[in-house]
């Protein structure tokens, strides 16, 4: 197959306000694909991809949700069937030979797990698959809740994985969880927290968190008449607190950093020197 | 009809910003103004966005990852 007709596949985000965060690029993407395939979150965000191209085609259905009628819904097959059957679709139809966009919500590389094993699997047989960054529920919610992960670090991870692992926190950093809204559920066939998951979370965030240390329950606005959860609560009362599945957690830190006098002093500097200088280049400079 | 007037009324605020304040300054004006349905109305005053998803589209999930752990 020459190049002129070969297809090709490009990853895109709509972020999490479709139609507040899309990029100039990704609109551009869209635009001219020969097939657009969309997992986003709401008929709003997909009218207005038909608006940009007829030829969308919503990726949802592969889920087969079907509502359980206690609080959640489940899945008519796992999760990890739906993501294959995704990935199928979109390395078929650039197989074909079509210009395919990917489009999914939020950053199409942060908690996707398709979009990054259809470019794999397209670039291993010499086919052009890329992907184009989008904004996440992580950066809602820096934004949201100002906080700066280069101050003093954030680590984060997916919450079930998080519980599943032994996992060392450095408790002067941030910690964002995510997917709190299907917590502990290694069936991958509900959308719901594992029942007890919840107090199992928080026992295991006291290990390290005392009962009292605030975290704060946050969901980005996704529609724009929308409202951004900011729920903080006592860590100890954590298990009280309604997830979604829009739901993630972050726990500030729990104490200052302490310097490394051997590594600073093997730098010339004193710890004084080396901590006020921390202190300036984290407020002068921008990234 | 009235889903058009509601999804014309949201992609107007997402991407006119001036509007946008003036929604947020007197929401019923504006979105009496717009002609948006008194029942969608009342969703967006109680922040039902759950009635107001299921008005502009099928349910979606916003799941599209699994951790590490089955990996």
């Amino acid at each position: 197959m020459s190049s002129a007709q070969q297809g090709s596949l490009v990853v895109v985000g709509t972020g999490i306000n479709a139609l507040q965060h899309c990029s100039l690029e990704t609109i551009a993407h869209i635009r001219q694909a020969d097939q657009v395939f969309a997992l986003v979150t709401d008929g709003l965000c997909l009218s207005w991809l038909r608006e940009l191209n007829p030829r969308v085609t919503d990726l949802q259905p592969h889920y087969q949700l079907r509502n359980a009628g206690d609080g959640g819904d489940d899945l008519g097959r796992s999760r990890a069937e739906t993501y294959a059957a995704i990935v199928a679709t979109l390395v078929n139809a650039t197989l074909a030979g079509q210009h395919v966009v990917a489009v999914f919500y939020g950053h199409p590389g942060v908690f996707v797990n398709p979009s990054h094993e259809a470019i794999q699997q397209l670039r291993t047989r010499g086919y052009a698959a890329q992907m184009l960054p989008g904004i996440s529920a992580e950066d809602c919610l820096f934004a949201d809740l100002g906080v700066d992960p280069c101050q003093m670090g954030c680590a984060q991870y997916e919450a079930t994985a998080f519980l599943f692992y032994h996992t060392p926190l450095n408790t002067a950093a941030g910690l964002i969880l995510w997917q709190l809204g299907v917590l502990g559920d290694h069936t991958l066939r509900q959308l719901r927290p594992v029942s007890d998951a919840l107090p199992l979370l928080v026992e295991r965030l006291r290990r390290d968190y005392p009962a009292d240390h605030p975290v704060t329950v946050y969901e980005a606005a996704s529609l724009p008449v929308g409202h951004t959860r900011i729920e903080t609560v006592a860590l100890a009362d954590l298990a009280r607190v309604k997830m979604s599945l829009a739901s993630t957690l972050y726990v500030p830190p729990a104490r200052k950093a302490e310097p490394d006098p051997e590594f600073i002093h093997r730098l010339g500097l004193s710890v004084a020197q080396a901590t006020h200088a921390e202190r300036s280049v984290a407020t002068t400079e921008g990234s | 009809m009235t889903q058009k007037v509601l999804t014309d009324f949201l992609k107007t605020l997402a991407q006119d910003p001036a509007k946008k304040r003036e929604y947020l300054a007197d929401p019923k004006k504006v979105m009496d103004a717009h002609g948006v349905d008194p029942a969608h109305q009342k969703m967006i005053m109680d922040s039902d966005m759950d009635g107001l998803k299921k008005v502009l589209g099928p349910d979606a999930t916003l799941i599209m990852a699994v951790g590490a752990y089955k990996q």
